[in-house]
């Protein structure tokens, strides 16, 4: 079950109401406030998640929160364009993972420059409390999966969505988001079983 | 589900957890969301490390000097103490954050002594987030206290490690004379969700006049909004009626309360117990009436709770406020009755404190620690009894109405712990430390 879907219907309650009164100055004023308001109702529910999400994809916090920021203000920007306020939630998940895409996509333009290796998560000290290291071999084994394999499977054991949910996220169809899955967990076997 | 799937499931979302649940606040541009950029992520990194520290105490900005501190973040987690090492549920009932004085060397501190450096830890794992120097000249800190946000703190920095046990002839004489280091207050404000560097921790120095010259910060406590400072500060000449400071922390003004009425009145805490966070201090949540330890009269020793309100003029800490638990047989059964640390609830309705019962019989001490009712000055529970030969105890947390507690005990080997509705949960401990402040 999603974590988020009640919390999302909470924060949709203002999407209608940001996107009454245009024509005259203060309605546009109103809408404006409306929007801040379930943008920002949208980020308090919902932020945690989408900055894990993010944290899990690119394994640098930092960067996670910064691409969930640039997400929610994408989101903020286009809000009165949404075709449909009901799927917010949704939609700044995908821009979430376009963003993370990106951002690996610069990394390995950097790595060619400097070397430098895509990092999963690091256990923090932290959670080091809490961490075993078959965690942090399932974690690198992730990490070393292509981009669509590793969105797939973040997607589906971290928030638990449907593969119709998932294909909507990653702009793909289910077929794929099945495929790339399968794939992915052979993939991830198979590399767990050499380090076993 | 597959076994591999139930692993990898578990590993995901073990991971995930390392994202604490406060995320940064959002900054929209309203400007932005029609075309103009919100600006770049350095701007707003910088600009929401500023703004949550800077908001409450905005007006302040103009006298405080920001000076540069010797932040150094560590990833280590804190030694811990003896026991259970990772309570499950008691740690979620505190705030997630404490700063702690910590002594140097590896050394396991005792009370009184002052702190090296202050570390941000997590009150759950021991982490420790970031590790605080005291900004030169000064090289201890000597008191920290926190105000409700878990934020916001206050340190006490001095100029020379006085309060170590071991000074020379010389020092104790100067000491003696009436001769105190010099001191000063640091705002300090966490952000443990931050990532960059200097981040997780900003120090800024209040104004160097709110400690005279020749004087020491003897106990001090913050108010839940953090907005107004309390403090006894004096030094041995004028412990017999330490004045008690109130600093307006966003205007710099202060307030003085003294004994003048009770010459022979002193505090209790500070002084032979109270060198380091004794907590005769506190604060209730409406940041205006403050709880402070003072003597119901000379021959007593046992003191009196009394209660200020702060926002009433006057200027005798006797005359002008008012008792909520003092001597009665209820409390003090015998002679040699002391008490050390007796903290209001932030609801008003109860004392929490640490109870000195020095037996006549075997002339051992024990410690009791209470819950008086402040409406009616009466020991409502005793939640313990620990001998002070082994254990030191000391209240470093309350709650709102008291049922959840944070003690230490000093000896032997530091430990701390959750004491919530009579039951004690360890929590992870260094035995460096000195004082800590949720």
């Amino acid at each position: 079950m999603d974590p988020d879907d009640l919390a999302g219907a909470a924060a949709l309650r203002w999407t209608d109401a940001s996107r009454t009164g245009p024509g005259r100055p203060r309605a546009f004023s109103q809408a404006a406030d409306s929007a801040e308001t379930a943008v920002e109702a949208l980020y308090t529910e919902h932020a945690v998640s989408l900055i894990r999400l993010a944290y899990l994809m690119l394994g640098d916090r930092p960067a996670a929160e910064d691409v969930v920021q640039d997400a929610f203000c994408n989101v903020f920007r286009s809000w009165d364009r949404l075709a449909d306020p009901a799927r917010a939630l949704p939609y700044v998940r995908s821009c979430v993972l376009n963003a993370c895409r990106s951002a690996l996509r610069r990394r390995v333009v950097g790595r060619r420059v400097t070397s430098a290796m895509y990092a999963p998560p690091a256990i923090s000290a932290e959670a080091a409390a809490l961490s075993q290291s078959e965690r942090e071999e399932v974690m690198q084994a992730v990490g070393r999966l292509p981009g669509r394999q590793r969105e797939a499977l973040v997607l589906r054991f971290y928030l638990d969505l449907p593969d119709q949910e998932i294909a909507h996220i990653m702009g793909v169809q289910p077929s794929t988001v099945r495929s790339a899955t399968h794939r992915a967990l052979k993939a991830l076997g198979q590399s767990l079983e050499k380090l076993s | 589900m597959t076994p591999l799937e139930e692993r990898l499931r578990a590993a995901i979302r073990e991971t995930a957890d390392e994202i604490p649940a406060d995320p940064p606040p959002l900054r929209l541009n309203r400007r932005g969301r029609h075309g103009i950029s919100p600006g770049g992520r350095a701007a707003r990194r910088r600009g929401h490390a500023w703004r949550v520290w800077a908001t409450p105490l905005a007006a302040a900005a103009v006298v405080f000097a920001v000076v540069a501190a010797s932040l150094a973040l560590t990833g280590g987690p804190a030694t811990t103490g003896p026991g259970p090492a990772r309570p499950q549920t008691a740690s979620a009932i505190v705030p997630p954050y404490y700063v702690a004085l910590v002594t140097g060397h590896g050394a396991p501190s005792s009370p009184g002594t002052p702190g090296v450096a202050a570390q941000v830890r997590a009150t759950r794992t021991g982490a420790v987030l970031a590790r605080i120097v005291p900004p030169k000249p000064y090289v201890t800190f000597t008191e920290v206290t926190a105000a409700a946000d878990d934020r916001t703190f206050v340190l006490a920095a001095q100029a020379a490690q006085w309060k170590s046990g071991a000074l020379t002839r010389q020092q104790v004489r100067e000491y003696l004379n009436g001769y105190a280091p010099a001191g000063r207050f640091y705002l300090l404000h966490i952000d443990p969700a931050s990532s960059t560097r200097g981040g997780r921790a900003s120090l800024q120095a209040l104004p160097a006049s709110f400690i005279p010259a020749n004087a020491e910060v003897l106990d001090m406590a913050l108010s839940p909004d953090g907005t107004r400072l309390a403090a006894n500060i004096g030094n041995t000449l004028g412990r017999l009626g330490t004045p008690l400071y109130v600093f307006n922390l966003a205007t710099g003004t202060k307030r003085v309360w003294s004994y003048r009425d009770c010459a022979s009145c002193a505090p209790e805490g500070g002084g032979f117990y109270g060198l380091t966070n004794i907590d005769p201090l506190s604060w209730v949540a409406d940041n205006r009436h403050l709880a402070f330890v003072g003597p119901a009269q000379a021959s007593t020793d046992l003191g009196t709770v009394r209660l200020l309100d702060t926002n009433v003029p006057g200027t005798s800490l006797i005359g002008d406020s008012t008792v909520v638990a003092g001597p009665s047989a209820n409390i003090s059964p015998g002679d040699g009755t002391s008490w050390r640390g007796a903290l209001i609830t932030p609801d008003e309705q109860t004392v929490v404190a640490v109870l000195e019962l020095a037996s006549k019989s075997d002339m051992s001490i024990r410690q009791r620690l209470v819950k008086i009712s402040a409406a009616t000055g009466k020991v409502t529970a005793t939640l313990n009894s620990p001998r002070i030969g082994t254990d030191y105890e000391q209240i470093l947390y309350t709650n709102t109405t008291g049922n959840v507690l944070v003690v230490s005990y000093a000896h032997p080997g530091n430990s701390a712990g959750i004491l919530r509705d009579g039951r004690y949960t360890p929590i992870p401990w260094s035995q460096q430390t000195t004082a800590a402040a949720w």
